[in-house]
């Protein structure tokens, strides 16, 4: 795990290549202050990630919903397929941004500033 | 037809670890498809959630009441029961996640659902059996009529449901059969 200040006061967080059940908690606890941050943006890069479970995503949502309480956001880019799906199944891929690549992400969420629907 | 099992204390590394170790005995047993994916790839997700579930209602992954991952491995279809001996729970009818509200869990069995052809649990003998089939052949994203099983002759749809079949099987004088049991530490 590891977060990167972008420009645009962007940050990029990069999961565990499995965020499963047993890998969520220590993620929470590593992203929650990045989102907690005020009006935080910050891209998740999914590019090493090659398996999320439900924890995993369950995960992700909380995180979600703290950055947008806080009056910031939090995007997904370059998803594997397989990842995708995941978040095709259980409808995350409805309220969440999907990028391609960080760059896009990051770019499109240093625009919206302090952009995001409350969940 | 090959059994092999993993018996594992209900930890969610232990969870982590069953599930790759099922999904590494599906890649060697299953072929790629021209696409390079075995038909067996998303059942990797079915069966982590299943073994996820029986580690958290054993209290939360710090128990150690045992988990098993029994897989059945033929050409047909292959078969996953993961049992546990939790207490038992209505799995037909646990209802679908809000998704409009987007709940943060309770997408563990609608994830097995999706993922795997046919899902069946039963209580047997202070066991929950979760039964996840993968018919070959048999598209994961095809239409729903498959959760009620393929048609034709498919050798799994005529036996009996669940797990009754593997808990019937000879062990070790078939010759049919190869059986491998697992456990980790």
């Amino acid at each position: 795990m590891e977060a990167n200040r972008r420009e645009n006061d962007v940050t990029v967080v990069r999961p565990p290549a499995r965020l499963d059940a047993g890998a969520a908690p220590a993620f929470k606890a590593f992203a929650e202050p990045l989102v907690g941050e005020g009006e935080s943006s910050v891209v998740v890069d999914f590019s090493g990630v090659d398996f999320v479970d439900s924890g995993g995503l369950g995960c992700l949502i909380g995180l979600v919903r703290k950055a947008r309480a806080g009056g910031g956001d939090m995007i997904m880019a370059a998803p594997s397929e397989r990842v995708r799906s995941i978040f095709r199944l259980t409808r995350f891929h409805r309220v969440v941004e999907i990028f391609d690549d960080v760059n896009a992400a990051a770019e499109a969420l240093g625009r919206e500033a302090s952009g995001g629907v409350a969940l | 037809m090959k059994i092999m099992e993993l018996v594992f204390r209900a930890t969610f590394e232990n969870a982590r670890m069953g599930t790759m170790l099922t999904a590494g005995i599906f890649d060697l047993y299953y072929a790629p498809d021209e696409t390079g994916n075995t038909p067996t790839a998303d059942m990797e997700l079915a069966v982590g959630e299943a073994c996820v579930n029986a580690v958290r209602h054993a209290g939360g992954g710090q128990g150690e009441n045992p988990v098993v991952v029994r897989m059945r491995l033929g050409a047909a279809a292959f078969e996953v029961t993961v049992m546990d001996r939790n207490p038992p729970f209505d799995f037909d009818n646990v209802p679908e996640p809000d998704f409009d509200a987007l709940p943060e869990s309770g997408y563990g069995i609608h994830i097995m659902k999706e993922t795997a052809d046919r899902v069946r649990y039963l209580r047997k003998n202070g066991w929950n059996l979760v039964t996840l089939t993968r018919f070959m052949g048999i598209s994961s994203i095809e239409t729903d009529s498959r959760k009620t099983g393929p048609p034709g002759t498919d050798s799994m749809e005529r036996r009996p449901a669940g797990i009754e079949s593997t808990e019937t099987m000879p062990s070790g004088t078939d010759s049919m059969r190869t059986r491998l049991s697992v456990q980790i530490p």
